[in-house]
């Protein structure tokens, strides 16, 4: 596991413009520093036999294992035993903010990148969807040569949306997706809240596990303004007359109240929940999206 | 220091504007995109003043910006004490007053003089004066080093001493004439004084400025960069006027004859009159009406004159009556003897004589009489004056010869006809013969069987100038039967006029005392040559006794200013003018230039008494006012702006200031420090205003 001073600064690896070279740097960063981790990711299940149970369907039999040992093994399709993931990345209007040479969006498209990555070494098919109000771009999960440029290609350039949405691309989502998987959702989750824990449980009723990465600027989360200023919202384009020194309480009240209703429903429906500052290391997404993963396997083997 | 303009320091109040302005707390002017507003509520800002002042840098150089601007316009100098006790001048004026004809008008002087007197309000003591008065010359009247330490109080009374002395003449305007001489006064009064401490001039030129002013010199004038001029036009009540001016006769000769006298009658184009009258002076009887309608001139013979002796054509009718009075100079023909000296035994067309009598006829300017002789007066008797010419046929009587001599003497010409190329006896006692032979050239024979032509002609003689134009030299259908030969050399001081076209000479003159022998080796009797009969003879025989003579033709018409020619032959003795003054003449004088006034002049010689007119000249009747563009076109400089008389005491306190500030030019220095400190200020508050956005 690296050092935190080991880590890649987001500033540093932003003014690479290549996204698939940002996402690789980080990818082999990580593995670097984890050589002698324990982890070894979805694959893992990969390789799993299980004994026949008398009853289940015999054309998943692993006949040559039965010959070498007389036992009756079940090895999982290749299909089923690998990873579909879709990255559900948020494209409106908010997500170009930033106080700092990179946008909300630009570590956003990073954190799915390098996701994505990751994914591909494993040979895992994933397959990404952009919204704003509504579902923008969708491009199916796969595992072949070239999807990953063409994931990287549709990650690349500013957002283009207007107003942030979570409930139609959800609910369009929950229609798409007839298969389980893993849906990866990247958003800075600035609007109303009433409808997200319901799709959001639509989908995990349909058995998809989902991982939310809320990604906030650093100043969204202080508010700290040098004077009084005229603040445009990005969305709706409404001006407002703000003074920090006073407005500043009332906005982190409102703020942590809007996390902590986030945290509630991802508690509520077994969401993996992360809040990340756009000057975080990515290492640390990574890092959390492995651990969870990792906690899911057990516990589904022990489930097992 | 010093400000030439302190007022504009009142500008420097202006930088009370910034400190306002950073004391009041600035409303957000631009807006910052946020994400999203949906967890803030809105605070108005608060706009009030500032008890402490932010930014100092900025408001610092901001006023300094300020203050440079203000003292750049307040244009600060640094004066010097030797500039300012060194008695710096402040102006070099040059007043040039018109003192033409035309301003005889009535009223014109009393206004030329109102207006000069308040122009010379405007001038102060430190300023350099001069005065001068011009109609066809230039009178200076009072020069700049007159002026010296004069104040102004002693200025205006040399003045007008000498305006007194200076009543306006009759003179036409010859304002090139006086711009000229204005300004090559001042460059000399600038190169006396020195350029250090005032270059150029101001020519303030007060005149009526009427059309007919004359500047066609200025064309080739190249006027000085630092001299300009200032017009001050005198107050004219009318510019309307009619003029007189003799015409040409109907034989398109200016004519005096009171028969065919012509005048030219000219109206002028804003006249409002058109009828007028014209009699001879002294004659009281009714002549007809004159229409002459306005801007049109009409010719009109002159009425008859009912006064014996009447010189003076009086146009009556006009307003302006300076030149309304055109003087005619009776012209009465030369009186000429012209004696024929000779004892030939042809007579009739083919001897010289009839031919003579033919050429010598009575005209409207001569009346030669040609007296045939055979013998001269005694010398004692004999008077050259009396005879202008004379012809003598070879050989000479020797009881002639004594006579001759005396006339030769005096000046005269004797025409010599050599008919024989050894009649040599009368001319070696009038001229003198040569003691040496070996210089003597062997004469040259004429074929029997051929003609001669005169192919060398000595143009520069005064006996052949009127042959000098090349259509007029042409001698060759004259031929030439018989000539006589001529030894060159023989005769002192000879010189060859024409030659033959075989190299012999055809007339010799020969010098003897003020007077000369011209010898002619042919005749024009028939039997020598076609001489008599060519277009040749006349001019020759005229150009032999105008030599003789003097002038045989003699204008007598001339306008004011102009220079009169004076007769050598007789000689001119004095002039009378017609205000009675009387010019002696020097001998060797050729022209008598103090044609100042108009009338009839009186011009003495030895012969008799001729009479010559002076008037007006034409233009100095064109009294309509000169456009003055016409002497922006010849490159006169006008001064930008006439002097306001309310503020030029402001403007002439400031005078020396603006000298030493237009040389230090400091205000340049300070338009670039604020140029500077702007520069700054816009860097400074583009870094403090920067954006949090990027």
């Amino acid at each position: 596991m690296p050092t935190t001073a080991e880590l890649i600064d987001p500033a540093t690896l932003m003014r690479i413009r290549s996204l698939e070279f940002r996402a690789r740097i980080v990818v082999e960063g990580f593995l670097r520093g984890i050589h002698r981790s324990p982890y070894h990711g979805f694959s893992a299940e990969f390789t799993e036999y299980r004994q026949y149970i008398p009853g289940e369907d015999t054309r998943y039999m692993d006949w040559r294992l039965y010959a070498r040992s007389d036992r009756f093994y079940i090895k999982k399709f290749e299909d089923e035993t690998n990873l579909r993931c879709h990255f559900l990345v948020d494209r409106s209007s908010s997500m170009a903010y930033t106080s700092s040479a990179y946008t909300k969006a630009d570590y956003g498209s990073t954190l799915a990148a390098t996701l994505a990555y990751f994914l591909s070494m494993q040979g895992d098919a994933f397959g990404l969807a952009t919204f704003d109000e509504s579902l923008a771009d969708y491009i199916p999960p796969r595992n072949r040569p070239g999807h990953l440029r063409q994931f990287m290609l549709a990650l690349e350039g500013a957002p283009k949306g207007r107003s942030t949405n979570l409930v139609t691309p959800l609910s369009l989502l929950a229609e798409i997706l007839n298969r389980r998987g893993v849906i990866v959702l990247i958003s800075d989750l600035l609007a109303p809240l009433e409808d997200l824990g319901r799709e959001l449980g639509k989908l995990r009723a349909r058995g998809h596990e989902v991982y939310l990465f809320q990604i906030l600027d650093p100043l969204e989360l202080k508010l700290d303004f040098d004077g009084p200023l005229i603040l445009q919202d990005m969305e709706t384009e409404i001006d407002l007359h703000v003074d920090p020194q006073t407005a500043s309480t009332r906005y982190l009240e409102n703020l942590n109240a809007h996390l902590e209703g986030i945290r509630e429903i991802c508690t509520a429906n077994g969401i993996q929940y992360q809040l990340l500052s756009s000057n975080e290391p990515l290492e640390f997404a990574l890092l959390e999206f492995l651990n969870s993963r990792s906690r899911r396997s057990r516990s589904s083997r022990a489930h097992r | 220091m010093s400000l030439l303009f302190p007022l504009y320091l009142l500008g420097a109040a202006a930088i009370t504007l910034p400190i306002l302005l950073h004391r009041r707390r600035q409303r957000p002017k631009e807006r910052t995109q946020f994400s999203s507003l949906m967890f803030l509520e809105a605070t108005p800002p608060r706009v009030k003043t500032r008890t402490r002042i932010e930014n100092l840098l900025l408001l610092f150089l901001r006023c300094l910006a300020f203050l440079t601007l203000t003292l750049c316009f307040a244009r600060p100098f640094l004066p010097k004490q030797d500039d300012l006790a060194g008695g710096m001048i402040n102006e070099r004026v040059l007043i040039l007053l018109d003192n033409s004809a035309s301003m005889r008008r009535e009223g014109l002087q009393e206004n030329l003089r109102q207006q000069l007197t308040e122009r010379l309000k405007q001038i102060g003591d430190r300023d350099r004066l001069a005065v001068f008065a011009f109609d066809h010359e230039v009178r200076p009247l009072v020069e700049f080093t007159e002026m010296e330490g004069l104040d102004q109080k002693q200025r205006n009374q040399l003045l007008i001493e000498r305006l007194a002395g200076a009543p306006p003449g009759w003179g036409g305007t010859h304002l090139a004439n006086a711009f000229m001489a204005a300004t090559d006064s001042i460059l000399e009064d600038e190169a006396r004084v020195g350029t250090q401490t005032l270059q150029g001039g101001r020519i303030l030129l007060i005149s009526d400025m009427q059309e007919g002013d004359r500047l066609d010199e200025l064309g080739t004038f190249e006027w000085p960069k630092n001299v300009v001029v200032d017009l001050e036009p005198v107050e004219v009540t009318s510019t309307s006027n009619a003029g007189l001016m003799l015409a040409a006769s109907e034989q398109g000769t200016l004519s005096t004859d009171s028969g065919s006298t012509r005048v030219r009658i000219w109206n002028s184009a804003d006249s409002n009159l058109n009828k007028f009258r014209l009699r001879w002076d002294g004659d009281d009887s009714e002549s007809p009406e004159i229409y002459v309608p306005s801007g049109k001139s009409r010719v009109v013979s002159a009425p008859e004159r009912h006064t014996p002796g009447a010189s003076t054509l009086v146009l009556s009718g006009d307003k302006h009556d300076f030149d309304n009075r055109l003087h005619i100079a009776p012209e009465l023909p030369r009186q000429l003897s012209i004696v024929y000296l000779g004892d030939r035994k042809e007579t009739g067309p083919s001897g010289s004589l009839f031919y003579l009598e033919r050429v010598f006829q009575s005209n409207r300017y001569l009346a030669p009489r040609l007296i045939s002789l055979k013998q001269l007066p005694e010398p004692v008797e004999f008077r050259s004056e009396d005879v202008h010419l004379v012809i003598a046929e070879s050989p000479i009587s020797e009881v002639n010869l004594d006579s001759l001599k005396q006339y030769l003497e005096d000046g005269r010409t004797l025409l010599h006809i050599l008919n024989d190329a050894d009649d040599l006896g009368g001319l070696k006692y009038l001229c003198k013969a040569t003691v040496r032979p070996e210089v003597v050239s062997t004469p040259i024979t004429p074929d029997e069987n051929e003609f001669n032509l005169i192919q060398e002609l000595d143009t520069s003689h005064p006996v052949l100038t009127s042959f000098s134009e090349p259509r007029y030299r042409d001698f060759t259908k004259v031929h030439f039967w018989k000539y006589r030969p001529w030894a060159e050399g023989y005769f002192l001081g000879e010189s060859v006029l024409a030659r033959f076209d075989n190299g012999a000479p055809a007339l010799v003159e020969l010098p003897v005392g003020r007077g000369s022998v011209l010898v002619l080796m042919t005749s024009w009797r028939p039997e020598d040559s076609q001489l008599a009969v060519s277009t040749k003879f006349l001019p020759l025989l005229f150009s032999v006794l105008e030599q003789s003579a003097g002038a045989l033709s003699r204008t007598s018409l001339f306008t004011t200013g102009e220079q009169v020619p004076l007769p050598q032959t007789p000689q001119a003795v004095a002039v009378v003018r017609p205000d009675g003054k009387r010019f002696e003449l020097k001998p060797d004088q050729e022209y008598f230039a103090r044609t100042n006034n108009v009338g009839l002049y009186q011009l003495e010689t030895s012969e008799a008494e001729l009479t010559f007119a002076v008037n007006l000249p034409e233009m100095e009747s064109r009294t309509s006012p000169m456009n003055p563009g016409r002497l922006a076109q010849y490159g006169v400089k006008f001064a930008e702006s006439v002097p306001d008389t309310t503020t030029e005491e402001l403007k002439k306190s400031q005078k020396p200031f603006a000298e030493i500030e237009n040389r230090q030019k400091l205000w340049k220095w300070l338009l670039a420090a604020a140029c500077v400190f702007f520069l700054l200020e816009t860097w400074l508050a583009g870094r403090l205003t920067r954006p949090l956005t990027a």
